[in-house]
């Protein structure tokens, strides 16, 4: 039974790599397009980035975060952001598929409909966020003269990809809505997904609603703030929550992976 | 023993009622209330390897339904179904494995992809091993004359070239079960022939079985042999597609063509042939009259025979309905499927 | 007939300016939209909460920073954002489809200016838009944010001016971009440069006195300043006499630049497109 699995999971992970490959060399064959997605991607976040610096140029800190603190934060939830772009954005065609009956399609073929729907698109923008991201991090930890060592390698690496799959199944939980209200065009999963702008600054900043809403409701606050505390060795009284990081990720995606399958059946008209 | 094999198999969808504006939405959301609909209501179908059936029925009859609930897509809400022994909803990717979809409107290509490196993905996905994928392939860009399209990514396909690279993509994992949903719709006259011709050959080297929906009559003719038809979730015809003209095809039409000009025919008429049957007259101009009868309560010879000393006939023409014209019959309401005793009349008066 | 000729008014029951009519009908199929609208004000909002906490924190160290007090900053914010919401995210994705979809022929076979056609559109969506966000960012101002009352009668008259112009300059800038989807179908990715070239330069995010290095003469002195740093600083009461003058004419010169170009610019855009065939 259990090998029978691990073939399914290897499979299953070929054929993710095919297809989101595919996708990703389709889009940049629009090169002109290619390009204006990724300025515009960067540019977006850039203009947080001048906030950034203007603000800091007139406060050295704000509650206890300097500036290379609150841009390590920046960088970590961009990377999150743009490697989901990248690799699973695919879930934002959900309702558009339900709407023109193309989702039936997802079910005729002998694949997990999720596989499917994460792989029907890929955002070639998101290199993009990945990339300055990536810069704005790097630069920040190094003015910070962080101490690298491989424990903290693996911690980033561990943030990285619970980033990615927290940031990936919260967008999964907004647009899952699409099974009970295929009609309405509603903003509602880019509300959700926006929500994870408050994760590119120290929590402590917020009133207890929103950093309630960041911890325990859509937890952006693992994409970045609590798993820095650690990275950066913040004096917190909710520093020991960085550790829960993999935890968080794992409720949330068990949650997403309940309310899919809830969503599933519904579609396929379970109990009527 | 049966390829696709229905018993009493039933779907109800659960509507939500909602009043209109702001109101009633609010209204919905404290206490939702809901109607039931049964859009497939008890089918039974049995339908062997090999055969192919054409599906039919007007708009709304449930046809699409029942190919979902045939492919897994859907639950039913109640009787069995059986695709090759396979429960389609209960083992979706086993059952996805033995066949192949076609839907008329909506691609399984990707859109921005070769078809090329659609196909070899679709290898992939369906598993097919390299030999079996190769011979496969060959076969169909043979067939379907794919070679000059396989370079080209689906969105720059014309519709006709995406049907028939559709079509070879649903037979890539060789399926003994192909479903065409509306397959020639936006077709054009040329192009629909060439694809009825490719479906042919495809079945004739494969053995498939076939379920074919559409509304062109020209699919259902020239593709199959037996027809189902379904209206308001229930079967109301199941049988070889010759014999639909057969059961309800009674109703005749003689066309007259007068030598002189004769402007009061149908009194004429009704003195002629008196109270032999009720016959409905229409006289277009004063040169011609058309008369409709039912053919098994009058036959055109009798009528011929009447009318033949009464008026100055120069030419006559007896019009048999099509097959076309029984089904929109059918499908309008003005034919009854109970076919003979009850409603003949009702059917000839209207 | 002698009847129509004697009571001309009766013949054209209603008859509405053309633009006009066309702004009615954007403002109506506005309200179909209404849930994307309130959800792209509460979008908004985001930010507002992340700059008004980060400032909140920032004065409880200082009293001033640049010439700005708590008060005057956290009435700026809100003020910034309600006002560049009033030609939101959807409104410039509408026009960019347009475009790109090919929809835009139905606006050219009428015997309609394109450029006024498209100001009354995003207008009539805007009058909805931008009562609904005002009217939230009004409740949050006076209820939850506690912002400053404009700086004297004069400024509010000065004001609502100075928002009017505003308006027709973001319009015209987005018209601009929204012109490049000839030549580009990624009108996302346009869509999200422009918005963040407008919170940039117009000072929506920060003050333009605080921006760092070169961005903050090029702000001072672009057309983007009239959306929002201008009619704020207005409001505010921040520049008086000669400097409000100066302020409010060179808002006014842009204006009548981006007109003229955006005006001979959608004609020539139309004519490269047909030549290439598109």
């Amino acid at each position: 039974m259990l090998t029978l699995d691990l073939h399914r999971l290897r499979f299953y992970a070929r054929i993710y790599a095919k297809l989101i490959l595919l996708q990703l060399r389709a889009a940049v064959e629009y090169r002109a397009d290619f390009w204006i997605g990724v300025v515009g991607a960067v540019l977006m976040n850039g203009a947080g980035l001048v906030f950034i610096a203007a603000f800091f140029s007139r406060i050295p800190a704000v509650a206890g975060w300097s500036a290379w603190e609150v841009a390590t934060l920046y960088g970590l939830t961009m990377i999150a952001y743009g490697l989901r772009e990248m690799l699973c954005d695919g879930i934002w065609t959900l309702r558009v598929q339900i709407n023109r009956g193309e989702f039936d399609r997802l079910l005729v073929r002998p694949l997990s409909p999720a596989l499917q729907i994460v792989t029907s698109l890929a955002s070639i923008h998101g290199v993009g966020n990945v990339l300055l991201g990536l810069v704005v991090f790097l630069t920040a930890t190094h003015r910070l003269e962080l101490d690298w060592t491989v424990a903290k390698v693996l911690w980033v690496l561990m943030t990285v990809v619970c980033g990615l799959i927290m940031v990936t199944a919260i967008s999964f939980l907004a647009n899952v809505i699409g099974f009970w209200e295929p009609g309405t065009q509603s903003s509602f999963p880019f509300m959700v997904s926006n929500v994870v702008e408050f994760a590119k600054f120290p929590l402590e900043l917020y009133g207890w609603g929103i950093r309630f809403l960041v911890t325990a409701v859509l937890p952006y606050g693992f994409v970045s703030y609590y798993p820095s505390l650690i990275l950066l060795d913040k004096e917190n009284p909710l520093r020991w929550l960085g550790y829960a990081t993999p935890l968080a990720t794992a409720a949330v995606t068990f949650v997403t992976a309940w309310v899919w399958r809830k969503g599933l059946a519904r579609y396929q008209g379970v109990g009527h | 023993m049966p390829i696709i094999e229905a018993r009493g198999l039933t779907k109800r969808f659960r509507r939500p009622v909602k009043p209109p504006g702001l109101g009633g939405a609010l209204r919905h959301l404290v206490r939702p209330r809901y109607e039931d609909l049964t859009a497939v209501d008890g089918i039974d179908l049995s339908i062997e390897p090999g055969e192919r059936v054409a599906y039919v029925g007007p708009n709304g009859a449930g046809k699409s339904t029942t190919v979902k609930l045939l492919t897994g897509i859907l639950v039913p809400s109640d009787g069995e179904v059986r695709v090759r022994g396979i429960v389609p909803f209960a083992n979706r990717i086993a059952n996805a494995r033995n066949i192949g979809v076609v839907f008329g409107q909506r691609t399984q290509l990707w859109w921005d992809i070769p078809v090329r490196e659609a196909f070899r993905l679709l290898g992939d996905i369906y598993e097919v091993p390299d030999d079996a994928y190769r011979a496969t392939v060959g076969e169909l860009v043979e067939v379907l004359d794919l070679a000059p399209l396989l370079p080209v990514p689906a969105r720059q396909l014309s519709l006709g070239q995406r049907m028939r690279c559709d079509l070879a993509a649903s037979l890539i994992h060789s399926p003994p079960v192909l479903y065409l949903d509306e397959p020639t719709i936006g077709l054009d006259v040329a192009v629909k022939a060439r694809f009825r011709e490719f479906i042919r050959t495809m079945h004739a080297r494969r053995g498939l079985t076939v379920l074919l929906t559409s509304h062109d009559l020209g699919d259902i003719e020239e593709l199959c042999e037996r027809m189902v038809m379904i209206d308001r979730g229930r079967i109301v015809y199941d049988g070889p597609f010759a014999e639909l003209t057969r059961r309800f095809g009674y109703e005749r039409s003689l066309h007259l063509l007068f030598s002189a000009p004769l402007p009061e025919a149908e009194r004429v008429i009704h003195r002629a042939i008196g109270e032999r049957a009720p016959v409905i007259i229409v006289q277009p101009d004063e040169t011609s009259v058309t008369l409709t009868f039912d053919g098994r309560e009058t036959s055109a010879g009798e009528l011929i025979r009447d009318l033949a000393t009464a008026l100055p006939v120069a030419d006559l023409r007896i019009e048999e309905p099509t097959a076309e014209s029984i089904i929109r019959k059918l499908y309008e309401g003005t034919l009854s499927f109970d076919g003979a005793d009850r409603s003949d009349r009702q059917a000839i008066r209207t | 007939m002698s009847a129509a000729t004697s009571t001309p008014v009766v013949t054209s029951p209603g008859r509405r300016p053309r633009y006009l009519a066309i702004a009615v009908t954007a403002a109506q199929q506005a309200v179909a939209y209404r849930i994307n609208t309130v959800a792209g004000i509460i979008g908004n909002f985001f930010w507002i909460a992340i700059l008004y906490y980060l400032w909140r924190a920032a004065f409880a160290e200082t009293t001033r920073i640049g010439s700005f007090t708590w008060s005057e900053m956290r009435t700026y914010i809100l003020l910034a954002f309600g006002l560049n919401a009033l030609i939101g995210f959807p409104t410039a994705s509408r026009m960019m489809y347009a475009i790109r979809t090919g929809d835009i022929v139905i606006d050219m076979v009428r015997p309609l200016n394109y450029l006024r056609t498209q100001l009354a559109q995003v207008a009539g969506a805007a009058v909805l838009e931008g009562v609904t966000s005002f009217t939230i960012i009004l409740a949050l101002g006076i209820g939850v944010v506690q912002i400053l009352p404009p700086a004297s009668p004069f400024a509010a008259v000065l004001f609502v001016i100075s928002v009017a112009m505003g308006f027709v300059t973001k319009f015209l800038f987005v018209f601009l971009v929204a012109l490049l989807c000839f030549w580009t179908i990624n009108a996302v990715g346009l869509n999200w440069a422009q918005l963040a070239v407008v919170n940039v330069l117009s000072g929506t995010l920060v003050p333009i006195e605080l921006l760092p290095g070169w961005l903050r003469p090029v702000a001072e002195w672009s057309p983007l300043r009239g959306i929002v740093a201008t009619p704020v600083g207005v409001y505010l009461g921040q520049d008086t006499g000669w400097d409000l003058t100066l302020m409010l004419g060179l808002q006014a010169s842009w204006l009548v630049l981006l007109w003229t170009a955006a005006d001979r610019a959608w004609p020539r855009a139309f004519r490269a497109v047909e030549i290439q065939g598109g």
